[in-house]
């Protein structure tokens, strides 16, 4: 067994069922989960019930995650109460390293120019998928060959297209730092190519099971597959690869999406969207690169698109391994089931698949620690 | 065609039935075979063998359905079952049940055969991954209805023989139709090619999706051109509200079939539709009523064809 200290990863906006929906996720549980993933700093998404928006929910997020093993870094709500503005002043006093639009555009482009407008002036980044929430709506997969096998409602690319077609032009306008979330298109990754030759404010992510999958794997209705934004073609999945090669995005993210069990298994238009992450997404790309279903990938990348990379969006200097890292055995193969992974949520596509490499203790201000333990169920 | 005896249970190749797509052309034809010879004893008035009697059925139906459950049921009795019949309008989401409980629930119930019918596409496939029991799809969404495809691929033989090169049209709401995609695989496998029109709202976005023996056509004169057979879908009359559609008479006016429109097909090409019919929208009463139409053999086959499947998945090799 050949060990290896590799800096802390981050996640640029995993989600958590922290206030509201703890029987699929607490902070705690959560925070687990990345810690054995092999991250020291995550940004939590604010749609939780009730949602993170106003400073003293951000303070109890703080609170609660105070004193784990990987640091809790609070998105706040970038609107409230559907059209207003959030107290970003007051969010960012608190804490909250950026504003999220989560998912889909707001439907008012004024509203969205006065989030820009707003965010820019007290120095936070918007974080965003970009995509026209009206051409989304009722969307189950990707729009394409499969949906029109299996007779489901489509999510066309076309959506994230017009919705960076929105976006940038906003972007050019009020200067705002943007960050675009999960990318999941051709046509988007070549969007954000030409918005950062040209030099907008922008950095991109994408998620690790976009360049894990495409649509085909949609065709036998496995609902945790079923993620936000869906799993697009082939051709979107080379464009994704060749995007991250060049720079245009930045990172990959967990897109981690707990969602419980008894919640998930409903049929595959009424089950929501989302599948859990930051225990499997290292190593999945890592199994994935062996067995030459991705692209090779040396070390020091992985190291720049989940730790250097999106540390640098969130604001954080490079991560020192001696001080802040995970000890990983990158030769060994295991298979997650319910009873190895910290979530709560089993949603897990990987659940049985054989992975390559797992974390084996953490490093925290210099000293070796042990993983947190699995809840006992 | 010559009488030919039924096939024997279990010499498909499939164990269950949630779809066309993929069901090798073997097993399409000897459904069809036996759905023949089960069609000929039914006009004939003659005995047919009950490889049903002592099978547990249940015709489960998450959705509204009077005809297809009104076949499925005299199918299932003329093969000498007693079904039982579950109906719920809800979604097992609806209910606050998952899918897996609700298989499980099915399970408990030792049935040997389940029909299912439900708004949500795949849940005839996960209840078959789930169950022991033999599945058949009958309607899951907008994705398949295998028996529907089964029976107007035997209506479209009894008329034209073999469907090897036969051309077939389907004009209407394609994107949204269980019967068209079922339709699609059946007739591809069969070896018959397919043209597709229809507002262009309700057309597939990606026709490449069904292989090359399936293609959109140019105008409604192509599609009709040469076709060896006119299949209609109805029109749901809430795609006017949802924006697809304009109006009913404006689909009359560019896509109802009448006597002129089937003039552009071959000489006594065949009319098809899965009913029930909007006289007067998406066809003519002339053409519903006249010669060509075998709208109304469907229904007949529909029972035959439903037999056919049920005996051949789950019957019981009797002697009798």
């Amino acid at each position: 067994m050949s060990e290896i200290l590799l800096p802390g990863f981050c996640d640029l906006g995993c989600a958590f069922g922290e206030p509201g929906s703890e029987q699929a996720e607490t902070i705690q549980s959560g925070l687990a989960a990345a810690t054995r993933g092999g991250y020291s700093v995550v940004a939590m998404e604010p749609f939780t019930e009730p949602p993170i928006d106003s400073d003293a929910q951000v303070h109890l997020v703080r609170h609660r995650a105070a004193g784990l093993q990987c640091d809790l870094l609070p998105l706040a709500a970038a609107t409230r109460d559907k059209g207003a503005l959030s107290e970003m002043a007051l969010l960012a006093q608190a804490g909250a390293v950026g504003v999220s639009l989560g998912d889909t555009l707001p439907r008012s482009t004024s509203l969205l120019r006065s989030v820009l407008e707003y965010a820019a002036q007290n120095d936070l980044t918007v974080f965003v998928h970009p995509c026209d929430a009206d051409l989304a709506s009722e969307g189950i997969v990707h729009e394409g060959p499969v949906a029109e096998r299996l007779g489901l409602r489509g999510i066309p690319s076309l959506a994230e297209e017009i919705g960076l077609g929105t976006l940038l032009p906003l972007v050019r306008r009020t200067k705002a730092r943007v960050h675009l979330s999960r990318i999941s298109s051709a046509v988007g990754v070549s969007l954000v190519r030409e918005a950062k030759l040209e030099g907008l404010p922008v950095t991109a992510d994408v998620s690790f099971r976009h360049l894990l999958a495409d649509e085909s794997i949609l065709e036998g209705f496995p609902e945790d597959w079923k993620i936000f934004p869906p799993l697009r073609g082939a051709t979107d999945r080379t464009a994704l690869w060749a995007g991250l090669r060049d720079g245009s995005i930045d990172a990959i993210c967990s897109l981690h999406r707990p969602v419980a069990a008894e919640v998930k298994s409903a049929e595959f238009d009424k089950s929501p969207f989302g599948a859990t992450g930051l225990e499997t997404c290292f190593p999945a790309l890592l199994a994935a690169s062996q067995a030459g279903t991705i692209p090779k990938v040396d070390l020091a990348d992985w190291v720049k698109w989940l730790s250097t990379a999106p540390r640098k969006v969130l604001g954080l200097e490079v991560c020192d391994a001696q001080q802040e890292g995970t000890w990983w055995d990158l030769g060994h193969k295991w298979r997650p089931s319910e009873a190895t992974l910290a979530s709560r949520s089993s949603n897990c596509p990987e659940m049985g698949v054989e992975l390559l490499g797992k974390a084996l203790r953490l490093r925290r201000r210099g000293t070796d620690l042990e993983l947190p333990a699995l809840e006992q169920a | 065609m010559t009488k030919s005896a039924p096939g024997k249970p279990g010499s498909l190749s499939i164990q269950h039935l949630p779809g066309l797509r993929g069901v090798p052309k073997s097993d399409l034809e000897a459904i069809l075979d036996t759905a023949q010879s089960f069609r000929e004893s039914l006009d004939e008035g003659s005995a047919v063998p009950k490889t049903l009697s002592g099978v547990s059925v249940v015709n489960l139906f998450f959705e509204n359905s009077t005809r297809t459950r009104l076949s499925f049921e005299t199918a299932q009795k003329r093969l000498g079952a007693s079904p039982m019949n579950f109906t719920a309008s809800s979604s097992s989401a609806a209910k606050g049940e998952s899918l897996r409980d609700t298989a499980r629930n099915i399970e408990s119930l030792g049935a040997d055969v389940f029909v299912v019918r439900h708004s949500s596409a795949g849940v005839p496939a996960f209840l078959a991954s789930q169950t022991k029991a033999v599945v058949v799809n009958a309607g899951d969404g907008a994705c398949e209805h295998p028996t529907q495809g089964l029976l107007d691929a035997l209506t479209m033989r009894q008329h034209l023989g073999s469907l090897e090169g036969k051309q077939v049209t389907i004009i209407g709401d394609i994107r949204h139709s269980r019967v068209a995609r079922s339709n699609l695989w059946a007739l591809s496998t069969l070896g018959a090619s397919v043209r597709l029109w229809g507002p262009a709202t309700l057309l597939p976005r990606h026709p490449e999706a069904f292989g090359s023996q399936v293609r959109v056509a140019k105008s409604l004169d192509d599609a009709l051109e040469g076709s060896d057979a006119v299949m209609l879908l109805r029109i749901q009359h809430e795609r006017q509200s949802s924006g697809l559609l304009p109006s009913l008479r404006e689909y009359r006016h560019s896509f109802g079939l009448d006597r002129d429109r089937l003039r552009l097909a071959k000489p006594g090409a065949l009319v098809l539709h899965p009913g029930p019919i909007n006289r007067g929208v998406e066809i003519v009463s002339e053409i519903a009523d006249g010669p060509q139409s075998v709208i109304l053999e469907q229904v007949t086959n529909g029972v035959a064809v439903r037999m056919a499947v049920l005996h051949l998945l789950a019957g019981r090799n009797t002697n009798v």
